[in-house]
């Protein structure tokens, strides 16, 4: 395991355990072991470092975090509820990566995306890593690739705020 | 006390307006911006007297807030909560004004170690 990939599992599990009042457990999974639709939680960093990060995970799991995020009574949030907690865990996420790496850079917005399968950026080898977690009884990926790496930007998302 | 806290997410205002009851604020003191645009003309037509806002925003950012406020020689304790804490940020925000920056993740602990010095001031 890099550095990074250690800087990138204490970032997730610092993120789950503050804002989701969760635990997310490092794991070894391949990406069949996301349940499509696979949602796409994704921020891009531009500057002395191009690239970005990505939380990857099922629609139950991206509802379990809105749902706690929220602090919902009912376990049924709204598709932008999801979407809005989604993009909010992935830029907390990459604002704490970005601190890791060379800087300065800005940060997007963050945007989100759903995909029957598995995104480019999962896939993709080369450079950046993907790490895999347990949360909720559900697996999701972090994943950080530079700007050259394939799939580094997934089509057809949106912002959200 | 009245305060207002600047986040284009929902979720981080949600967030922060709860770190801030477990705090001891009363919820109906708390306001909230959508983005330092919208911030600024509430902050024109009423003071707060405390802004927590994020950095990185559409239309205008945090930073670019604090400087509006400076230029226009607005006084507003100012704190900032983003996930961007880099040094460098930190220096910015200090260089600018702020009185402080919260980095997100914060637990409930952090929180107010960083706003009670502020909140104890505004308060008396």
């Amino acid at each position: 395991m890099t550095v990074l990939e250690q800087d990138i599992r204490d970032v997730t599990e610092s993120v789950w355990s503050n804002m989701l009042n969760a635990t997310a457990e490092p794991r070894s999974f391949s990406t069949g072991a996301l349940r499509a639709p696979i949602w796409t939680g994704s921020v891009r960093m531009t500057g002395a470092w191009e690239g970005a990060v990505a939380i990857h995970c099922s629609h139950d799991l991206a509802r379990a975090a809105a749902v706690a995020l929220f602090a919902l009574e009912s376990c049924e949030p709204s598709e932008e509820e999801v979407r809005v907690a989604l993009g909010e865990l992935a830029n907390v996420v990459g604002g704490n990566i970005k601190a890791l790496l060379p800087g300065p850079t800005d940060l997007s917005l963050p945007r989100v995306d759903t995909s029957e399968r598995s995104p480019a950026m999962l896939d993709a080898e080369g450079p950046g890593c993907t790490v895999w977690f347990a949360s909720h009884g559900e697996t999701f990926a972090v994943t950080l690739r530079p700007a050259s790496a394939p799939g580094r930007r997934p089509s057809g998302d949106t912002d959200v705020n | 006390m009245k305060i207002l806290i600047v986040d284009d997410s929902k979720a981080m205002r949600l967030i922060v307006r709860r770190a801030l009851r477990q705090a001891g604020l009363a919820d109906d003191g708390i306001h909230e911006a959508n983005n330092g645009a919208e911030a600024l003309a509430q902050i024109r037509a009423a003071s707060p007297d405390l802004v927590l806002s994020d950095w990185n925003m559409p239309e205008m950012s945090g930073i670019d807030l604090l400087a509006t406020l400076a230029k226009e020689g607005r006084k507003v304790p100012f704190v900032f909560v983003t996930s961007e804490g880099t040094a460098d940020m930190r220096d910015r925000a200090r260089a600018s004004g702020a009185l402080g920056l919260i980095a997100k993740p914060f637990d409930a602990d952090t929180f107010k170690q960083v706003l009670g010095p502020v909140l104890k001031k505004q308060a008396g």
